[in-house]
């Protein structure tokens, strides 16, 4: 946080036309002192980015707001082995995202979000790997696929990631609960869920057996009774709801238990 | 297969000129629920709807500082719900009043959604029905959505809704574009009620 308060201001950025100094400087300020505010936006495939983000604040604020500033002042930057050279498109749309929320006023986040989507890809992003008009964030252009999220944690974070699961199979563990409830102590655990049963939006009886939503799991108890409490973050806020084994099972394809291998650098 | 396309195709299109008579028919109600809605919201955040086409499971989410309560309540449950409701301070017989109001206008979802308008947070209420007409076999679920305005919004010749007096782009929530019933009241119809 010194870092950042001892950056009064900012000189505009010729790179990133569409994002104020103050707005961006303020953004920055907000994730490090509330990381849990931090929103992906309404219907984007920025979830996944999200939940990287979290790590990211949690693990080494110092290296985000460097790379955030290096980012802003220079219009690329570097994060542990990550070398980030945003597009041209990526430049200009930063700022001007809109309707998705209180994202619409955080163009630090914006451009955090779209440069991650720019650098980054998986097999998902194949038929689309250039952001070419608005609304690409919501598309395939945005989205990750489990291997992907994983490689993410480990390059930009130098995070060990044991996973478990896939996109398209659930993971082979019997006992799930046990399985994450142990992994809750030592590390941060991501879940990879089909989003279409944890936030019902059509009373469909037919839904796509797939997942395509990453929460960051903050907590996880089981009753006597065999129901089971989660506490995840997603969206910008934590949510607490009370599941079966069976409700659980069903929802999760990935688990990934995220370790520190080494300190940062920079702290 | 040709009359299986036929249903589906016909069952998309469900006219507007329908919705409109439903919210016309259906004006008192629907904007008296938006009305309880506001008020108990404004005593303590939440969002409620159903998780079932038959209406009988409830689902609410508590919204506080630190977390949101998320829970859903089944057809026997009517003492578990009021039990929680005064658990987190909610006015619980206004709460199981409006469950009863949504239930029998076949309401699936409302909540409050932020906007945004010259950097400053805007809150309009966003209430989804399922009206049993739409029930069309091998059709899509469609849902009837209203957005209810705080304030007068900007349209176009064609209603629909735009985000500012320029009208340079149009207001989206959650990706659909909306229009007009009048100045406060857009409406969409959609795959997805929430």
């Amino acid at each position: 946080m010194s870092f950042i308060n001892h950056i009064d201001t900012l000189a505009p950025s010729q790179h990133w036309p569409n994002i104020p100094p103050a707005a961006f400087l303020n953004n920055l300020r907000q994730n490090i002192n509330h990381p849990l505010r931090l929103y992906e936006g309404i219907s984007t495939n920025f979830c996944a980015y999200a939940a990287l983000s979290y790590l990211v604040l949690h693990t080494n604020p110092l290296g985000y707001a460097k790379c955030m500033v290096g980012l802003y002042t220079n219009g690329q930057s570097k994060m542990e082995g990550v070398t980030f050279r945003p597009s041209e498109k990526i430049k200009q749309v930063a700022g001007t995202l809109r309707f998705k929320g209180v994202l619409d006023i955080r163009p630090a986040d914006q451009l955090w979000f779209l440069c991650l989507a720019d650098h980054f890809k998986g097999y998902l992003n194949f038929f689309s790997r250039r952001y070419i008009k608005e609304g690409d964030e919501d598309r395939l252009w945005a989205s990750v696929n489990y291997a992907k999220f994983n490689r993410m944690a480990k390059q930009l974070l130098n995070l060990r990631v044991e996973a478990a699961g896939s996109d398209l199979i659930r993971p082979w563990i019997s006992d799930l609960y046990s399985y994450i409830h142990s992994r809750m102590g030592t590390g941060t655990v991501v879940l990879y869920l089909n989003n279409t049963f944890l936030y019902k939006k059509s009373h469909t009886t037919l839904k796509l057996g797939v997942p395509t939503h990453y929460v960051v799991l903050e907590k996880i108890e089981q009753d006597d009774t065999g129901l089971i409490t989660i506490v995840y973050w997603d969206y910008g806020a934590r949510s607490l709801r009370q599941v079966t084994p069976a409700f659980l099972k069903k929802i999760i394809f990935g688990v990934s238990h995220c370790t520190q291998k080494k300190q940062h650098a920079d702290n | 297969m040709a009359l299986l396309a036929a249903v589906t195709v016909s069952s998309c299109s469900v006219p507007k000129k329908t919705l409109l008579r439903y919210y016309s028919q259906n004006q008192t109600t629907l904007d008296g629920i938006e009305a309880s809605y506001k008020k108990l919201y404004a005593q303590k955040p939440f969002s409620l709807g159903f998780s079932d086409k038959e209406f009988n499971y409830v689902s609410i989410t508590v919204i506080t500082d630190s977390l949101q309560y998320i829970y859903e309540f089944g057809p026997q449950e009517e003492a578990r719900l009021a039990d929680t409701l005064v658990k987190y301070k909610l006015n619980a017989p206004g709460i199981i009043s409006l469950v009863s109001k949504m239930r029998a206008m076949h309401c699936t979802w409302i909540n409050t959604v932020d906007y945004y308008v010259a950097e400053k947070p805007q809150f309009m209420i966003f209430l989804s029905t399922r009206p049993v007409a739409f029930s069309a076999p091998f059709g899509y679920k469609q849902y009837y959505i209203l957005a209810y305005f705080p304030e007068p919004q900007y349209f176009d010749e064609e209603g629909r809704l735009y985000a500012s007096k320029r009208r340079r782009r149009l207001r989206k929530i959650n990706n659909e574009v909306y229009s007009k019933i009048n100045d406060r009241v857009c409406y969409t119809i959609s795959e997805n009620f929430r």
